[in-house]
């Protein structure tokens, strides 16, 4: 019985020692945060990236008529020049 | 007018309009069954309306009798504290009616007795009740 | 001892989860990144705990443990293993920690699986989840323990024994997957939740956000369905539906989860709609803790309701506190939702998402409202007023119906405006195609919504192929891929919108079924051997009665012949009338249950249920039922899970990126 209870007691003393553990470990600098921005804004290049590719098929399958087409088509690429422009900036920040 | 107000006046109108409908049919049901009133036993031996309602209670004891002629037809009382309505009820009956059972009944007075075409009951007791019933139910009783 | 070990568990997991809280908010505020470490290890602490509690329950429920309260109310010597397993959910308190197992273990993936993404997100996320977590634990720790010893002054011997209604592999699976669906949008709610607080550009959780919806979208629709299955099969009234507030009580979620998946595409392509989605993916986590409310409370009468519990008022007061809270920070960063652009015209693929969510949530608002209408009339008029399926039926029908519409249309809008040729190339055939089906119809007969729901199923299913042919005829024309070839590549190149498009087929066949009921037939009669009845242009002879008695129950077998009006055999039905318990010496605590049997064809059921035997003079009595078309619907469920799975799919995005 009291053995059953001692290694219960130590089975949820290792749970708190295993938690608390990182806050007797030195500081810790978050540089994680720009790496999310990057993916973030890669993300979002991938998705116009495929859009375009959505627009081209729309415009082959003659789903949609040429004015439209050209100017959904500038409009896309301009936004993803700028993402780029953003993506090397923030790389550049970091010094990757 | 640009597209932006046409999108939203769409937008708003689309939702006015569901929205006067779904409040309209509750207070113009289709049918009698859409929206009943769900009164006490003691209420409906109070009034002498012969609107349909809907009725909750426990059977009263010893209370069921089967008609001979038609085993579909039913008739039994409800009660709900000192008040004991007769009700009459033709059709097929849940599995858990029986004495004691709490129903839920919808119909109509008429003629001193409560005709009824839906009877519901509610959960069955056994698996909320007493474990000393169960003590005294074991399992050498049930293996055939 | 071992029931104190998970009670203790319970109560530490909730210790931890208010310590990881703490020093969520305090990393927040610092930034010492220690902080979030710990409070990450304490929140997978918090899970692992409340893990191992479950299994310690499942663990006495298997061993018949009858010291503990739970086990001995829900399970009984004589029950199978399988539904002593399944006992886990069939109760209060043990639904509960149920709940908070699956959370638990949505948790651990979640944290897994962002191990190194949405740093700044990642806080609030794990917050949020600790606040449900925790609110659950108290529920679980003070309220109802499962842990709870019997309060008995005499030895146990067995318990109360599982309902045999609930004895079915159905039921024992339906509770876990609606749980799933419902657990499972805390997730995303999480995500959104913790954007709106950093203010977090959408790009990149949404995908996150989009798969964990669409998990707990299959698994609520899944739920739903197998809900409505099991009714159809054990229960006896011939429906698969009755709008029973737990019915409408997981309806509800469904309907504002369908809309924010439609919603969050607009999101994603164009960054549109964020302060919409915001709202809806809030409403649809609060309605899965309302919905909980409903089952748990017994503020509605229902089939499903438990009796009177304390839950009510916790449940309650939890949603109220969490819709203001979700406001208010909705409120306060009203600024970061406005989305840069705007819908640029009236016919275009965006405002017909647009009107599929306002649909979606006007629906929902119907169901909610006939849900709490009782409620409303007792608190001003003073009488209650009950809510049958008839009002649901004729406020539901024609909001369905034109959803059933933007199903059809919405797919053939181009994105941003759709020019009039568009319209010509795409709207011509399906609505030629749909008036040449209504004029059939209305020859045949059919009057009323029949007519549009058929009507709108045919145009709906047309738009869909015109959909695929399209995709499939350009990829023939541009990259000469044979039709089969281009067909497999174009979903697997685009699986949420193809996998979306069979999810629409799989909702037409349900339709379909809908409408079949439109035509349901029901009759009452009692046989004598080799007496016959007729139902339609169905004859049903009596041809046996026998008694049989086996291990848990008794059972009278009947024995019908079905036979067609000109003489064809058509099929024979074996309904039964079983006693449960039938030698409990209290004739009160025997349980009869009428097991029905159903003849199924494409074209309509055959639905029977012995519904009473007079013994004395050999008669027995049946309850008939013709149901037309009902097997579209389970039809149309295996295709839209089907569905569902390919838009799930994980897709290889390295590949993807080099295409």
């Amino acid at each position: 019985m009291t053995w059953i209870s001692i290694l219960l007691f130590l089975m949820f003393f290792s749970f708190f020692l295993f938690s608390i553990w990182p806050l007797l470990w030195g500081e810790i600098v978050n540089d994680k945060e720009s790496h999310d921005l990057i993916n973030a804004l890669e993300r979002r290049k991938s998705i116009l990236y495929r859009e375009i590719q959505y627009l081209d098929n729309e415009y082959y399958i003659e789903n949609i008529n040429a004015g439209d087409y050209n100017s959904s088509r500038t409009e896309l690429v301009s936004e993803i020049s700028e993402i780029i422009d953003q993506i090397n900036l923030q790389s550049s920040k970091q010094g990757i | 007018m640009s597209q932006k107000y046409k999108v939203i006046l769409a937008v708003v109108g689309l939702s006015l309009i569901s929205t006067f409908w779904i409040l309209w049919s509750s207070f113009n049901p289709v049918n009698e069954k859409a929206l009943v009133k769900f009164i006490s036993v003691g209420e409906i031996l109070d009034s002498n309306s012969n609107e349909r309602v809907r009725i909750g209670g426990i059977v009263a004891d010893s209370s069921i009798i089967i008609s001979p002629s038609n085993r579909m037809e039913v008739y039994f009382d409800i009660k709900e504290g000192a008040s004991k309505l007769p009700v009459r009820f033709v059709g097929a009956r849940p599995d858990l009616f029986k004495h004691g059972a709490e129903v839920i009944v919808e119909g109509a007075f008429f003629n001193g007795s409560f005709n009824a075409d839906m009877l519901q009951t509610k959960c069955a007791s056994r698996y909320e009740g007493d474990l000393r019933d169960a003590a005294s139910y074991k399992l050498d009783d049930i293996n055939i | 001892m071992t029931p104190v070990f998970g009670s203790v568990s319970i109560s530490l997991a909730a210790g931890f989860s208010i310590l990881s809280i703490f020093l969520l908010l305090f990393y927040i505020r610092n930034g010492d990144y220690r902080l979030f470490l710990s409070a990450r290890r304490m929140a997978i602490v918090v899970s692992f705990l409340i893990i191992i509690a479950t299994f310690i329950l499942v663990n006495e429920l298997i061993s018949s443990n009858f010291n503990i309260d739970y086990v001995a109310h829900h399970t009984s010597l004589e029950t199978p293993t399988l539904y002593k397993f399944s006992a886990l959910w069939a109760g209060q308190s043990g639904s509960l920690l149920f709940w908070l197992f699956i959370l638990s273990v949505f948790s651990l993936i979640t944290i897994y699986q962002n191990k190194n993404r949405y740093h700044k997100m990642m806080p609030w996320i794990l917050v949020v989840i600790l606040v449900v977590q925790l609110f659950f634990l108290i529920l679980t720790t003070f309220i109802t323990n499962p842990f709870e010893p019997t309060k008995a002054d005499f030895e146990v011997a067995n318990g109360l024994g599982l309902n045999p209604l609930l004895q079915n592999l159905t039921m024992a699976i339906h509770p876990p997957i609606l749980y799933l669906g419902f657990v499972g949008f805390t997730i995303p709610f999480a995500f959104a939740f913790a954007a709106l607080m950093t203010n977090e550009s959408g790009s990149l959780w949404i995908r996150s956000i989009r798969r964990w919806s669409l998990v707990a979208w299959l698994a609520l629709s899944s739920g739903i369905i197998l809900g409505g299955w099991w009714a159809y099969q054990e229960l006896g009234w011939g429906g698969y539906w009755a709008w029973d507030p737990v019915e409408n009580a997981s309806f509800m979620p469904w309907l504002t989860g369908t809309a924010f998946l439609h919603s969050i595409i607009i999101q994603e392509k164009k960054n549109m709609l964020r302060l919409w989605n915001m709202i809806l993916i809030m409403i649809t986590f609060l309605l899965t803790i309302f919905g909980t409310f409903l089952t748990r409370s017994g503020v509605m009468s229902s089939v499903h309701s438990f009796t009177q519990s304390p839950l009510g008022p916790f449940f309650l007061s939890f949603v109220i506190i969490l819709l203001f809270i979700c406001a208010f920070l909705i409120i306060l960063n009203l600024s970061n939702l406005k989305s840069e652009k705007r819908i640029e015209s009236l016919t275009s693929r965006e405002s017909g998402f647009l009107f599929n969510n306002v649909i979606f949530v006007t629906l929902c608002f119907a169901v909610f409202w006939g849900t709490i209408f009782p409620v409303i009339t007792e608190a001003v008029q003073g009488t209650k007023i009950t809510v049958g399926a008839p009002f649901f039926n004729q406020v539901t029908i024609p909001i369905g119906l034109v959803l059933l519409l933007l199903t059809g249309v919405g797919p053939l809008l181009a994105w941003r405006k759709t020019s009039t040729e568009n319209f010509k190339n795409n709207f011509t055939l399906p609505l030629i195609i749909a008036l040449c089906s209504l004029i059939v119809f209305l020859l045949i007969g059919f009057r009323g919504y029949v007519v549009i729901s058929l009507m709108l199923s045919v145009f709906v299913t047309i738009s869909i192929f015109m959909e695929f042919k399209r995709g499939v005829y350009s990829r023939v024309k541009r990259f000469n891929e044979s039709i089969l070839t281009a067909l497999v590549t174009l979903i697997k190149k685009n699986r949420s919108r193809y996998g979306g498009y069979f999810v629409h087929l799989g909702i037409v066949l349900m339709f379909i079924g809908f409408t079949g009921a439109a035509f349901n037939m029901k009759k009452e009669f009692g046989l004598a051997i080799n007496e016959q009845n007729h139902l339609d242009n169905v004859n049903f002879k009596l041809v046996k009665l026998w008694p049989e008695e086996r291990s848990n129950h008794f059972s009278w077998i009947a024995e019908l012949l079905v036979t067609a009006d000109n003489g064809n055999i058509i099929t024979s039905l074996r309904p039964e009338k079983r006693i449960y318990f039938h030698l409990d010496p209290n004739p009160d605590r025997r349980q009869p249950h009428s097991e029905l049997d159903i003849y199924s064809t494409m074209q309509r059921d055959i639905y029977s249920v012995f519904s009473s035997i007079d013994t004395d003079n050999n008669i027995a009595f049946f309850q008939i039922m013709i149901n037309p078309l009902v097997r579209f619907v389970w039809y149309g469920s295996y295709i839209l899970v089907f569905g569902t799975l390919i838009a799930m799919w994980p897709s290889n995005r390295k590949k993807l990126l080099l295409s």
